[in-house]
């Protein structure tokens, strides 16, 4: 156990965590940070989380009517705030109807820009409680869907089955998840770049680990050990190790801006929501978000797995960097970077091709993983048979 | 010579360079394969333009109009519309007005007196430019019809910025390698106390640039080997990058200039001088970067802490440039968009104004030129620091 805390005070170095500090933060906030503080943009969220706090994760055929008296109250309030922007009220702007028909005949966009933003914030409050309302009317009643459309023909026979199971069980039971479509994809996002991330930063702390050990001729000693040539094996754990914990640190630190947006809340409802993506699974968000997870701890392991790997391989920091450049690109931003853009949802792929199955994303973390695994377990094996160089 | 000749011959020993520079070519030609949609369109346009000629005349108009047909009812409808821009067409760079364009940008930079005075002094010689390109009729080539603008995106935001990338990071690599070579080997004491001594690293910064302007050739040649025995450039080498369809025009739903922004080249290139010279300063960008690495290898001595010194140091400064044209902080825009991280990502708008990109007219030749000064400089600097420093063992 002494011989693992030791390889792993030889992994966790000050120089590249501090490098890592650097890279992340800049990372953080080229990318992550504007996807991240979208969640709590999109379309009736605020009204999302007021409804969900107040009825529960769905919107049932009970709970219908009781919008429409909320939605008159919402239109009240905006009636009553119109009267506090001047220019509005210069313009005959004084009621929700005055204020659509200077939208079509264009004599809105005349209004001075402070004003017209104010009014323009104003009216989404109203617009955004419409979208849930309307978004229930339209899918409720049989009419509005994929199944009924000829683009259904597009999609595999699979996809299909399942887009007809969700949207026939929305009509029959009559309930749609309170939650926008955008909330899942932008909470996706989140995913996806702490995923490619924890994949960067596993690989640029593992990529020296056993290449410090060949450059310092070090194997002699090693081998020579009561441990002998077992060594390896520790050092192997001791990196998966190290891939776990440096994913563990990066998911509680992308946590903290990611439960400041405020959906939590919304953790019971199905994230199919009417509208957007078709997901395979019967998820709810909070099971979605436990999903992201896995499949972030799932490529980081697997990346730092391949990481220890190629580092056999390298005789110097060069030849590791060469090979860990590649590495990233496959894993993180081709592999990770796909595998979660819109994760466990029927998806196009490019270029009008198949679907990708059900459950493909993690398929190709587990066979990554299978792969980073078994690499080190013939590592492990190879050792053994090894002359030292 | 012979100094020279050993450390390419380490480099060459390495058999994960050779790896990596095939990786690359590999994926330069799943990116070629990618664009294949837009290449076949490229090819049709290429074709027509070796057949009438590129300047958009009565005579090309009267040819077009002779084509034979499309097979398809979408590609017939295509061509009419084709038929009928080229009817209408007219030069736009004769109603080029640049006072509504500076007026615009002096608008975003004013709280910022200098970006907005070096701003507005690059829109005057743009207008003469254009003035100029107005006299030579250059907006009436037809390039490769009206698909120039995406296969332009194509060739140089995508497949050239991913050629210049790999050269870059051979190019960085290939001079760590070397620099830290003797420390790796343990050979450093040895070699210091040679006859050639610490004279020795001179040679292996000559070796690391003059590698890594190999491997980007090597790179450059291989890649556009395949990239010309795709796309046909028969009929466009001479076609002015000028051109009209160069632009966003085609796909405006009037012929108004207003809502398209010129393509206007600081002299008169045209698409196969264009290319040269593209890829010329992309040559001179990777010597930008190998020269950097070696200041940065001789100051930290280790491989791996410059590989991530670099890393912060490009990373950071690109980030802090993006984020503040984001954020329209021109007062740090401005000086940051003179550093070669910049020009990395502004493959598509080199020798151009570059709209607010850019402050300066030659920008990118003139901070390409400046880095390779400073790279220069500071690393002799970083030689004589390394002549006076114990050996590290």
């Amino acid at each position: 156990m002494r011989l693992f805390w030791q390889e792993m005070r030889k992994i966790w170095r000050p120089g590249i965590l501090a490098a890592l500090v650097v890279v992340g933060v800049l990372f953080y906030f080229l990318r992550p940070k504007f996807w991240i503080e979208r969640i709590s943009e999109t379309q009736s969220f605020d009204h999302s989380l007021m409804l969900v706090d107040r009825y529960g994760p769905v919107l049932t055929a009970g709970v219908r009517p009781e919008l429409d008296s909320m939605y008159d109250e919402i239109v009240a309030d905006f009636d009553r705030e119109l009267k506090n922007i001047p220019e509005a009220v210069e313009a005959g702007i004084t009621d929700l109807e005055s204020y659509l028909a200077a939208e079509r005949d264009g004599s809105l966009y005349e209004i001075d820009r402070r004003a017209y933003t104010e009014l323009w914030q104003l009216f989404m409050t109203v617009n955004d409680f419409g979208i849930i309302t309307g978004r229930y009317d339209s899918h409720i009643d049989g009419t509005f869907g994929l199944r009924n459309s000829p683009h259904l023909a597009g999609y595999t026979p699979q996809a299909q089955a399942r887009i007809i199971e969700l949207e026939e069980a929305e009509v029959r039971t009559g309930t749609i998840s309170f939650m926008d479509h955008f909330v899942p994809e932008y909470t996706a996002d989140w995913g996806r770049y702490l995923t490619v991330w924890s994949v960067l930063s596993v690989i640029l702390l593992l990529s020296p680990t056993l290449v410090r050990d060949r450059l310092r001729r070090t194997n002699a000693m090693q081998w020579t050990s009561r441990r002998g040539r077992r060594v390896v094996r520790t050092q192997t754990a001791a990196a998966l190790a190290s891939s776990l914990l440096l994913a563990a640190v990066n998911l509680a630190l992308y946590f903290i801006p990611f439960a400041q947006q405020g959906s939590l809340p919304l953790w019971d409802c199905p994230i199919y929501c009417g509208s957007g993506g078709m997901p395979w699974f019967d998820w709810t968000y909070g099971q979605f978000i436990l999903m992201l997870i896995g499949m972030h701890f799932l490529f980081a392991l697997a990346a730092g797995g391949l990481a220890v790997f190629l580092s056999q391989f390298s005789s110097n920091y060069v030849p590791m960097l060469l090979k860990a450049v590649p590495l990233f690109l496959t894993v993180g931003l081709a592999v990770a970077n796909w595998a979660l853009s819109d994760p466990f949802f029927i998806r196009k792929s490019h270029y009008g091709g198949a679907d990708n199955p059900k459950g493909i994303e993690l398929a190709c973390a587990l066979l990554l993983l299978a792969v980073s695994l078994g690499s080190c377990v013939w590592t492990c094996i190879r050792q053994k048979n090894q002359e030292l160089i | 010579m012979n100094l020279l000749t050993y450390e390419w011959r380490k480099l060459a020993g390495m058999p994960a360079l050779w790896a990596f520079a095939a990786l690359c070519f590999l994926f330069n030609c799943v990116l070629l394969y990618a664009t294949m949609w837009t290449c076949r369109s490229f090819n049709e346009g290429s074709a027509i333009a070796s057949r009438l000629g590129q300047r958009v005349d009565a005579d090309f108009i009267a040819g077009f109009a002779r084509l034979p047909p499309a097979e398809t009812p979408e590609e017939r409808k295509e061509q009419d519309k084709l038929l009928d821009f080229l009817r209408q067409m007219d030069d736009p760079l004769e109603r080029y007005d640049s006072a509504a364009i500076r007026q615009s940008y002096a608008g975003f930079l004013g709280v910022s007196p200098l970006p907005a005075a070096l701003m507005d002094w690059k829109l005057q010689h743009v207008a003469l430019r254009a003035e100029h390109f107005a006299r030579t009729g250059a907006a009436m080539d037809f390039f490769a019809g009206p698909v120039t603008l995406e296969a332009n995106t194509v060739i140089y935001k995508y497949f050239f910025k991913a050629l210049l990338s790999e050269g870059v990071v051979l190019g960085v690599l290939s001079m760590l390698f070397l620099l830290d070579y003797e420390r790796n080997s343990r050979t450093s004491a040895a070699v210091c106390a040679s006859r050639k001594g610490r004279k020795l690293w001179r040679t292996k910064v000559l070796a690391g640039v003059t590698a890594a302007l190999a491997l980007y050739l090597l790179l450059a040649v291989l890649s556009f080997a395949v990239f010309f025995a795709l796309w046909d450039w028969s009929g466009v080498w001479y076609a002015s990058m000028a051109s009209q369809f160069n632009t966003g025009i085609f796909n405006q739903s009037d012929l108004s200039y207003d809502g398209y922004r010129p393509f206007l080249p600081w002299a008169d290139f045209t698409a196969g001088s264009y290319l040269l010279a593209a890829a010329a300063l992309g040559a001179a960008l990777t010597a930008v970067f190998t020269l950097l690495t070696a200041i940065s290898g001789l100051l930290i001595g280790n491989a791996y802490a410059s590989a991530l010194a670099m890393v912060i140091f490009v990373a950071g400064n690109w980030a802090v440039w993006y984020t503040s044209y984001m954020q329209g902080c021109w007062a740090v825009f401005a000086p940051l968009s003179f550093f070669p991280a910049s020009l990395w990502d502004q493959t598509l708008g080199w020798f151009t104004d570059g709209g607010i990109m850019y402050f300066i007219p030659w920008q990118e030749t003139f901070v390409t030129a400046l880095w390779l000064v400073l790279g220069g400089g500071g690393t002799a600097l970083a030689l004589q620091r390394f002549n006076r420093k114990d050996v590290r063992i």
